[in-house]
């Protein structure tokens, strides 16, 4: 839905009133502006504050939880910022620090592990997210503009834009906001993404203060580019779950995900198994991990996604993102 | 995989396509993908298609063909999130 200008910067005004007033409080993930739940359904016309919480309490429930600190105060009321009512949504499952409530699995950084930390130089597998997230996402690998040859870092919508509303030109941290990435960890600036092409994928411009090399942590460089054939062994290195191996199962698929509040279609999707019973493939934490062709260290595919039950990942065929990205993975001969 | 880009694929293709139009938007099925026969049914080795069904909470399970194009669909559990 379009939102006029100064409805958007009142707003952008209210929700800073609103992390400032709430975001200490214990029981909020994260607080933004967008389309509220009404019984059940996404209200599409209409815009409040929304609050993501650990626990929604019921009237009752709510005064026993002030009282006993597990949370500072009743949210659902409207808010008023400079004479200007937004109303409130209150929304549970935000239980990890994401933008979108009910993936899995989030945890805090081991503050040993190497793709968590700031690195200089950058290699594929590390640590990034945007700059409004608290979140994290790989960093896929270094890709070459074909229009300006200008380096750029590829990674999944989810992990560069993360927000319908999100602009060209926002920050890429390395390490990612969630890993203790600010300000100061700025890698790369937002350029252009491929969601309207049913793509999870997008590219930031390096900066160019720290250099990115073709170097996949734990694997070595990426050798070229190949196609995801069935029975195919494959290989990724992700923050997440750092080096895992998978077999690929399926090809061109066509899945419908739910990138809340919006529910997507998602083309060339590359299905990945384990290699065995209980090995992990995948992990929240994990997109934007290149998977390679085992045997050869060629690019097969872009990681977005993944389910545990049973456990499985999912991939971007890697010549569509490349295509209509409009850049070329670098590659060692 | 060029034994695999033949007649059958380009048949699978289409196939894919008419079962994405068909069960994509059906609340259980998360993906439609192209792969070999599950293990333990019919032919190993053979290309069929998959339908990937999220838990039985997300609703009733989709009427999924035997067949489509005469290439036979499977359906498989699966429930992604993006990572």
């Amino acid at each position: 839905m379009p939102v006029n200008p100064m409805t958007m910067a009142r707003a952008r005004l209210a929700l800073h009133e609103a992390a400032r007033a709430h975001l200490s409080d214990p029981n909020v993930g994260l607080i933004d502006f967008g389309l509220p739940e009404r019984e059940g359904r996404i209200a599409e016309n209409e815009l409040a504050i929304r609050f993501h919480v650990y626990q929604k309490y019921s009237s009752p429930a709510l005064e026993a939880a002030v009282e006993s600190g597990d949370t500072n105060a009743d949210l659902s009321q409207p808010f008023v910022v400079g004479g200007f009512r937004f109303e409130t949504d209150v929304i549970e499952g935000a239980y990890r620090p994401h933008q979108w409530p009910g993936w899995g699995g989030w945890r805090r950084p081991r503050q040993t592990d190497p793709r968590a930390m700031r690195r200089d130089p950058l290699s594929g597998g590390l640590s990034i997210s945007d700059q409004y997230h608290d979140a994290y996402g790989t960093l896929g690998g270094l890709v070459v503009d074909r229009a300006t040859d200008s380096p750029m870092i590829l990674s999944n919508w989810h992990v560069l834009v993360a927000d319908w509303r999100a602009r060209v030109g926002q920050s890429v941290y390395q390490p990612g906001r969630l890993d203790g990435g600010t300000g100061a960890d700025v890698i790369a600036t937002l350029t252009r993404d491929a969601m309207s092409l049913n793509l999870d994928a997008a590219v930031a411009t390096l900066t160019g203060d720290r250099q990115l090399i073709n170097d996949q942590v734990g694997l070595g460089p990426v050798r070229g580019l190949t196609e995801a054939g069935l029975g195919m062994e494959v290989v990724k290195s992700g923050r997440r779950t750092g080096v895992t191996y998978g077999r690929v199962t399926g090809v061109e698929g066509i899945a419908q995900l739910n990138y809340r509040p919006l529910d997507r279609i998602i083309r060339h999707v590359v299905t990945i198994d384990p290699r065995a019973n209980n090995e992990e493939v995948s992990g929240p934490g994990d997109s934007g991990s290149l998977w390679l062709e085992a045997s050869t260290m060629r690019a097969v595919g872009l990681h977005f996604a993944g389910g545990d039950t049973p456990e499985r990942a999912l991939a971007l065929d890697i010549e569509a993102v490349l295509t209509a990205l409009n850049v070329a993975l670098v590659i060692s001969e | 995989m060029p034994s695999e880009k033949s007649k059958l694929w380009a048949i699978a293709q289409v196939a894919r396509d008419k079962l994405a139009k068909r069960l994509l938007d059906h609340p259980r099925v998360s993906l439609i993908d192209i792969g070999y026969e599950p293990e333990g049914e019919g032919t190993p080795g053979r290309i069929v298609l998959r339908v990937h069904l999220r838990q039985p909470a997300a609703g009733q399970t989709p009427e999924i063909p035997e067949e489509i194009d005469g290439i036979p669909v499977r359906a498989v559990s699966g429930d992604y999130h993006p990572d």
